[in-house]
């Protein structure tokens, strides 16, 4: 078997044996790519019936217009149903509380709210696009990965995962999240991407915008940034890598306007994927940090 | 190009983690970011040059202390194959992440540090290799730096390790003297050992190829759920699962289990897509000609060569859990994708610490240890001995108070 049919076989179990187990599993949509992939394996995994998970955005507030409006017509075109949790009702409600400096980030603070439509909703299981390439905490990740009553990730002491018998079972007010593409790299998504023609955002490819450079990247100028007077807004050809918050999500300068060029670019780059993301730089704990506290 | 997945094995500072970074720089595996982290790492701890174990170890506690916790997994390729690597603990209280990352592996790498030996983690790891029937075990010899690079010093450490394998008996496997920060026998030869004759470490693992054990012999496919979706007045039933083992064609007969009903495939969907045949690995929903009460934890079989149905079952276990296995507890057993309620009737026997030794009817086996036991479960079970076909032959055992993972077993 070829790898990707490998990778893609693997998925699809890890989605199945998520829906056997789970009283209410819902699919984690960011409008990224990697969340595009699981929900497209998701419907493949259930396929010729239609996909019955809900699909569940944490809509910061500050969104790419770009991914709003990809994610309304993914969800209508494949008819699927959307729970939405907003960080701005969580601020509204003074669950969480937005931090101050010029990013005006609400990343961190995603996690309340995640949490908090979690348990609103009585989801057990949140399948997630993390990928274990991505960065060194996410690399320990299990496939089922346990969270306690706090929504809390425990990486001292994680359940064994042994062969493909995967341990679901959780006490009142626990839950699990799920990675079915774990063992993917970015190469391969972008390979099965081009294999299967899944339909990106525009945001991937590149594009003429309005940035500026903050932090050793290029910020899209949005209404949610405040740009100081020594930051020149300039125009860029640029893509993103990931996409996330834009008040923080740092494009590359890039001419890559198909899935082969990007593929070709990739097998060239030498900076990793979230390299680009200010939330990520903040120390070499800061993924662990975030996750600890239920973070995706 | 196949994905061969490759697990670490040793002692703690024996070198894994050192060796996987090594492997991954001399093979470019890295990105410049992750190197110029490492380095700045490297020097915060007054390290000279680049210490390549830094590069897997990814928790704040591994980093702070020094030793590998828990599992990492990296990716890389070489025109021959994509790798999946998971590079384990060897702390003796984190054997089971050790576990984790070996019980999926097509090769270990399983290290032995020149100046220690076979002392009893690294014999651990040895023996679980062997009873987890990894295709293909290298044992490189590590730090050959600190011996000179001397021959007699690497021949004792095969000595040793032949005697321990009177009562193992493996007989796949290969030595590799090597220097992990040094990158010697690593990707390339060194000109270091000219006495050693054989590859490199990435030589060894390129040349490797899966032999599809299960292929053709007996035709398993645990129940993951049903598939139900109406097709004009009619409804479309699936049985989704992957076939682990064997392959399954349309208008062949098949039997369900544990109802013995016996139906023909009418048809195979794979990613939504009729096939006429599905083979070892794929996941599927498989359709039949007639109607039977299927669920989640139920298997479809091969007509011949069925798996045996008990509700007793002899099995060598290694108990993963810091509170000792009960004879008077219920435990959980779970099979393919099924659960079963279970209790261990009896412990025939552990291996003592060295495992050369094994000890007969003891009190209890506490965590890290191996042990045989006969498990009685609530409702029979269909199972495989791991010998005859992996998949089918394994087991988990949970606690069900506290829903941890307690131990893995392989059937006898
Ligand atoms: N002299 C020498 N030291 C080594 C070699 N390989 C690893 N080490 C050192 O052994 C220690 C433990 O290595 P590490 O990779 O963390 O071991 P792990 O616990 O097995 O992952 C570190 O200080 C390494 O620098 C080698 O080939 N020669």
């Amino acid at each position: 078997m070829n790898y990707l049919d490998q990778l893609e076989a693997e998925s699809i179990y890890i989605i199945r044996e998520a829906y056997g187990q789970f009283n209410k599993p819902v699919i984690l949509f960011s409008g990224g790519k990697d969340s595009i992939l699981v929900t497209h394996l998701a419907m493949k995994a259930f396929l010729p019936g239609k996909l019955s998970l809900p699909v569940m955005h944490i809509d910061t507030g500050h969104n790419f217009p770009e991914t709003i409006e990809f994610r309304d017509d993914f969800i209508n075109k494949y008819q699927l149903n959307l729970i939405v949790g907003s960080v701005q009702e969580s601020i509204d409600q003074n669950k969480a509380k937005e931090s101050a400096g010029k990013s005006n980030s609400r990343n961190r603070i995603q996690s309340i709210t995640l949490l908090d439509t979690i348990e609103k909703h009585k989801i057990d299981c949140a399948l997630g696009g993390g990928r274990r390439d991505e960065e060194k905490a996410r690399a320990k990740e299990r496939f089922f990965s346990h969270r306690d009553a706090f929504g809390q990730w425990n990486p001292r002491g994680q359940r064994p995962e042994i062969w493909n018998l995967y341990n679901g079972r959780y006490n009142e007010g626990e839950h699990f999240r799920v990675f079915p593409i774990s063992n993917w790299t970015e190469l391969d998504v972008w390979r099965y991407i081009k294999r299967e023609n899944i339909q990106l955002p525009s945001l991937y490819f590149s594009h003429e915008r309005e940035v500026i450079f903050r932090d050793n990247s290029w910020i899209p100028v949005s209404e949610f940034i405040r740009i100081s007077e020594d930051e020149k807004i300039i125009k860029k050809t640029i893509r993103f890598r990931t996409l996330g918050d834009i008040t923080i999500t740092g494009g590359i300068e890039s001419t890559a306007s198909t899935i082969d060029e990007i593929i070709t670019e990739l097998a060239e780059f030498k900076r990793g994927e979230r390299g680009n993301r200010s939330d990520d730089k903040t120390s070499d704990n800061s993924m662990e940090d975030r996750k600890k506290e239920g973070y995706f | 190009m196949e994905l061969i997945r490759i697990s670490t094995a040793g002692s703690v500072d024996d070198g894994k983690s050192t060796l996987i970074g090594r492997l991954l720089f001399d093979s470019h595996a890295l990105l410049e970011d992750q190197i110029e982290n490492i380095l700045k790492a490297s020097k915060k701890k007054n390290f000279e040059g680049i210490d390549y174990s830094l590069f897997t170890d990814g928790l704040r506690d591994e980093r702070t202390q020094g030793i590998t916790i828990d599992v990492a997994h990296l990716y890389f390729s070489s025109p021959y194959h994509k790798y999946i690597i998971a590079d384990t603990p060897g702390h003796v209280q984190y054997t089971r992440n050790m576990i984790t990352g070996m019980s999926n592996a097509d090769i270990a790498l399983i290290l032995i540090d020149i100046k220690k030996g076979l002392n009893e983690q690294v014999k651990r790891h040895i023996f679980i290799a062997h009873l987890l029937k990894i295709p293909k075990l290298i044992f490189c010899v590590n730090k050959m730096d600190l011996a000179s690079y001397q021959e007699e010093s690497f021949l004792k450490i095969v000595k040793e390790f032949n005697l321990m394998n009177n009562l193992l008996d493996l007989r796949e496997f290969t030595f590799i003297p090597i220097s992990a920060t040094n990158g010697a026998n690593v990707v390339s030869i060194s000109s270091k050992m000219p006495w050693y004759k054989g590859k490199s470490i990435i030589q060894e693992i390129d040349e490797f190829e899966i032999v599809e054990t299960n292929k053709n012999i007996s035709k398993r496919m645990p129940i993951q759920c049903v598939i139900n979706s109406p097709i004009g007045e009619a409804t479309y039933r699936g049985y989704a699962g992957m076939l682990t083992s064997g392959s399954f064609k349309v208008g062949e007969e098949i039997i369900v289990l544990p109802t013995a009903i016996k139906a023909t495939i009418k048809s195979i969907i794979q990613n939504g897509i009729n096939i006429q045949e599905a083979e070892t690995g794929s996941s599927i929903a498989i359709e039949l000609d007639r109607e039977i009460d299927i669920s989640r934890g139920d298997m479809i079989a091969g007509i011949t060569l069925l798996p045996i149905n008990s509700n007793e079952i002899t099995t060598t276990i290694c108990w993963m859990h810091e509170q000792p296995l009960s004879i008077l507890k219920k435990y959980i057993l779970k099979i393919g994708t099924k659960e079963t309620q279970c209790i261990v009737s009896n412990i025939i026997s552990k291996y003592n610490n060295d495992f050369d030794q094994i000890i007969l009817a003891p009190k209890e086996a506490g965590m890290n240890e191996i042990a045989t036991i006969s498990i009685k479960t609530a409702n029979p079970i269909h199972f495989d001995k791991y010998v005859s076909n992996k998949n089918t032959g394994r087991f988990i055992l949970i606690d069900p108070v506290s829903n941890d993972t307690v131990a893995a077993g392989i059937i006898e």
